[in-house]
């Protein structure tokens, strides 16, 4: 199977970037763990392709460009990407492109050599055009690594589409209507996913990115005057404007004045959602979301797309009944829902 | 003037003793050449994450008990933000929400007699790297970046110097002996920040705090607290300057200590729950199997030396008062030497090798398998203690083998009679002079003539039968 | 969100926005600023915050140093670095 990756998830001695001016001409000192694990599985690699900067969405402008792994994948350049899709883009992108992305259980797929943004919520996903070899390659890449302390203990998983019995499918289809018979459910705080999704997201891509900072390595601004200078010039001069807002809406999330009133409020209700719908997983196996919304902005459509993060959910996004589609399922009801997905 | 009184409060950095960094698996070791020890992680590169280091846990849990802390059932890291070319990431991890534990007492001894200081807690945080000034411009040194260490805080208990010193002292005692670190202050692993500030005896209201931060030296922070207390009093006393809330730099070749005015100060550090690292359970059987495994505290040590071993206190005291000294003693110990033998030695002959004031008792460093074969030597008469006195000084400034060197050197103590009263015989015959003064009542002269004994015998005869033979025949 | 705010922000995030990024963050703030408002209907009293969805506990390793890069890799990516060390313009004035 020929592959590719976002050039976040890193390849040793090549030049990564991370879609970054920052890290133009970076080359890295290491391989991410699921590059070993594709090569090891003789999967072929065709090469990087660019994510958006550190793989942040473009949300508050509605121009919508198809990402260099829908493109790639649609032109025929290989079977599967690799990418981190946090923000949901590429959930949003695939249905619509007749595309599936399979993002996994948070903790089954090593984020070791992925460059870190959303550390509690980044996940390597598969981005592919056929289920059954998105599968195998999730087979490849999940399992246990020693060197990411939020790995899961399990060696290997061995996901495949299958069912013991008739999966059970729950949805809100007053509020977010899905083409597929469905159990009812209330999609209790959907109306504050993207909050605390772009909240607890931007206070750890601003965290995450204070390394970028023109000392060690990347973009260093010239003629500089002073280490301050040298700091926010090289920033601001290699920083794309969706990390700069990332970053300063970051800090202010953190600081003292709000960090009670929206950060750790955010955390609190994270918690609220997650024993909310991990519940509805314990009585159903699947639920099943629109992958996007008419009419709705990119950042609005965010709560389509933050439930399965903000848990550590698997989810499928595809076209299902010729409707873009998302599934999401708890760990270890993977095969449930893949077996949904893949009509079985 | 008014009677004022100086609160202190301290916060003391101690560099934990483990192979390997926090985080990453680079080098902990001091010394190394620069960045040397230094991974893609804790140079701040994008793709590794971090996992602790269980070791450096232990530490901690031994730093904990040795301060009679209150251990916290579940521990977390945390974030810190802040941008300073020494810190790689632009973030520390350390703890704030759960330390390691809280509510401590360490016992201090004064002039004023004991006293008990409270400890706030202690948490577990990465150490910053090093920058060096040179040229016009600053290099950045990454070696000591992640190394592990615990953030010891104090409440503002201390009322003096003394009171600083003798609890830095005790601190060292413990975490030395305890194996949490080596704390040298010269080598940076172990430095103080100081907060102090000035008030009105009997007042109940703290004065306005200033900081003095990575403070490495206990003359540094006597001589900074003097002059803080003294500017603070001046201050408050003549209105000459405005006391405000500070990070201070102590400039010890000054005397003086400088504002780090718009540095560091109302920073807003934006502390997180750092998700890249999961809880840790500290329970019960952890705890009591790192205290098992503590190693024997200076008080039990000095407990045992003085009552089981006889050891007369003042030594115990001495020997006592640094890890180090302990370690030799008993490695001689090991070797089953006299208790006596081995106090003597080390404290009339290693005490006295090095009597450079900047050297303490944790710098000295000498062979101890020489060192108490050499005891064994003497004890065994195979050597006299003048030529004991050579080696010793050899086996410490070029650790030669005693054993080795004694018989290359044909050193070894001659007790064959013959041949001493031979060499008696000698001395007496070509001095006549001193055989005389002896004869008429002058005894001070049996030193010379023992010394024109043992110049014959290349100094290797047995002292003590030099002195019975010559005796002999002098009173002959 | 005011100049005076978004500046102490970007003196924190050590960004200084240029004019036109300054107002597209300013307009995407009001959003953000706006929608934000949605957490203050629910009732958080006495919630623990979640920061790991995970529930793995004591993920340690043990204390074994090993050497990952070579310091001539390490600083090869260096905007800056003089014999062995990373440079920057002087921090101490």
């Amino acid at each position: 199977m020929k592959f590719m990756m976002h050039d976040d998830i890193m390849v040793a001695g090549k030049v990564c970037t991370g879609g970054s001016k920052f890290l133009a001409g970076f080359k890295s000192p290491l391989s991410a763990r699921v590059y070993e694990k594709c090569l090891a599985h003789d999967m072929e690699f065709e090469g990087f392709l660019t994510p958006d900067e550190f793989s942040i969405d473009n949300l508050f402008d509605e121009k919508d460009e198809l990402d260099s792994a829908v493109v790639a994948l649609t032109e025929g350049k290989c079977d599967v990407v690799l990418c981190n899709d946090v923000f949901g883009k590429l959930r949003r992108q695939a249905p619509a492109n007749g595309l599936i992305y399979i993002h996994p259980s948070y903790g089954t797929v090593s984020r070791f050599g992925l460059m870190q943004g959303v550390a509690s919520m980044d996940q390597i996903g598969i981005l592919c055009r056929n289920l059954e070899e998105g599968i195998e390659v999730l087979n490849v890449i999940s399992g246990h690594d020693v060197s990411d302390g939020t790995s899961l203990p399990a060696a290997t998983y061995a996901y495949a589409a299958k069912a013991d019995k008739a999966v059970k499918v729950v949805a809100d289809s007053k509020t977010f209507p899905v083409e597929i018979e469905a159990g009812n459910i209330e999609m209790k705080y959907a109306d504050c996913f993207a909050q605390i999704f772009y909240i607890l997201g931007s206070a750890e891509i601003c965290n995450n990115t204070n390394r970028y900072d023109g000392v060690k390595f990347g973009y260093r601004a010239e003629d500089v005057n002073g280490i301050n200078d040298l700091y926010v010039r090289s920033r601001t001069e290699s920083f794309g404007r969706n990390l700069q807002l990332a970053s300063i809406a970051g800090c202010m999330v953190l600081s003292k004045e709000y960090y009670d009133g929206l950060y750790n409020k955010s955390m609190q209700i994270r918690r609220l959602v997650k024993d909310y719908y991990t519940e509805i997983l314990d009585n159903a196996d699947v639920i099943a979301l629109p992958a996007k919304m008419d009419g709705a902005t990119k950042y609005e459509q965010v709560a389509l797309y933050a439930l399965a993060p903000l848990c550590g959910f698997a989810s499928v996004s595809m076209l299902y009944n010729n409707k873009p589609t998302q599934f999401i399922c708890k760990r270890n009801g993977e095969n449930a829902m893949f077996a949904l997905a893949q009509g079985k | 003037m008014k009677n004022y009184e100086v609160v202190i409060g301290l916060e003391v950095h101690v560099e934990l003793a483990t192979n390997s960094k926090l985080f990453c698996s680079c080098s902990a070791k001091f010394g190394a050449d620069a960045n040397e020890n230094v991974c893609p992680a804790c140079a701040g590169m994008p793709g590794m994450l971090p996992v602790a280091n269980k070791n450096a846990i232990e530490l901690g849990i031994a730093a904990s008990l040795v301060t009679n802390s209150r251990i916290t059932p579940v521990i977390s890291f945390d974030k810190k933000n802040y941008f300073y070319p020494d810190l790689s990431c632009g973030y520390q991890i350390t703890q704030l929400f759960a330390p390691i534990c809280r509510d401590g007492r360490v016992e201090i001894e004064t002039s004023k007699g004991t006293k008990t200081i409270t400890l706030k807690q202690i948490h577990i945080e990465e150490d910053a790297g090093k920058l060096v000034h040179s040229r016009g411009v600053s290099l950045v040194d990454y070696n000591r970046c992640s190394v592990p260490l615990v953030e010891i805080v104090s409440n503002p208990d201390f009322r003096s110097a003394e009171e600083v010193v003798a609890y830095l002292e005790k601190l060292r005692a413990l975490l030395t002996f305890a194996g949490v670190s080596d704390c040298k202050m010269q080598e940076g692993s172990m430095r103080c920040d100081v907060n102090l500030s000035v008030r009105e005896v009997g007042s109940d209201v703290l004065g306005t705090r200033t900081e003095m931060k990575n403070m490495n030296s206990l003359k540094a922070i006597v001589r900074a607290i003097e002059y803080e207390t003294q500017r603070h009093i001046d201050a408050l006393e003549t209105g000459c300057e405005e006391l405000v809330q500070e990070t201070r730099r102590w400039d010890d070749n000054a005397g003086q200590s400088f504002s780090m005015r718009n540095k560091e100060n109302a920073t807003d550090y934006r502390y997180f729950p750092n998700a890249d690292l999961m809880p840790i359970v500290v329970d019960e059987e952890w705890i009591n199997e790192v205290k098992s495994r503590l190693p024997e505290s200076a008080h039990d040590k000095y407990a045992r030396m003085t009552k089981e071993l006889g050891i007369a206190e003042i030594d115990a005291k001495k020997i006592t008062s640094s890890k180090n000294l302990s370690d030799i003693f008993d490695a001689l110990m090991s070797k089953g030497l006299p208790a006596k033998d081995v106090v003597a030695w080390i404290i009339t002959e290693l005490l006295s090798l090095d009597t450079d004031e900047n050297k303490s008792y944790d710098d000295i460093s000498i062979n101890c398998d020489s060192f108490a074969k050499l005891i064994e030597l003497v004890n065994n008469k195979e050597i006299n203690r003048t030529i004991a006195k050579k080696i010793f000084v050899l086996i410490y400034e070029k650790d030669i083998d005693p054993v080795a060197y004694v018989k290359e050197n044909n050193l070894g103590m001659v007790s064959d009679t013959s041949f001493i009263d031979d060499a008696v015989t000698a001395a007496m015959n070509e001095n006549p002079d001193s055989v005389k003064q002896y004869r008429e009542g002058n005894a001070k002269v049996v030193g010379f003539l023992m010394g024109k004994v043992m110049q014959k015998t290349a100094g290797k005869a047995d002292p003590s039968v030099v002195r019975e033979i010559l005796m002999s025949k002098l009173d002959n | 969100m005011d100049a005076k705010t978004l500046s102490a922000y970007e003196n924190m995030a050590k960004l200084s926005l240029t004019e036109d990024v300054r107002q597209w963050v300013i307009d995407s703030f009001n959003t953000l600023e706006e929608s934000f408002k949605k957490l203050d209907g629910i009732d958080t009293e006495g919630v623990e915050p979640l920061f790991t969805v995970l529930d793995l506990k004591n993920v340690l390793r043990e204390d074994a140093s090993a050497k990952f890069i070579e310091r001539d890799e390490l600083l090869s990516n260096a905007p800056e670095e003089y014999d062995g060390y990373f440079q920057v313009p002087k921090t101490l004035e």
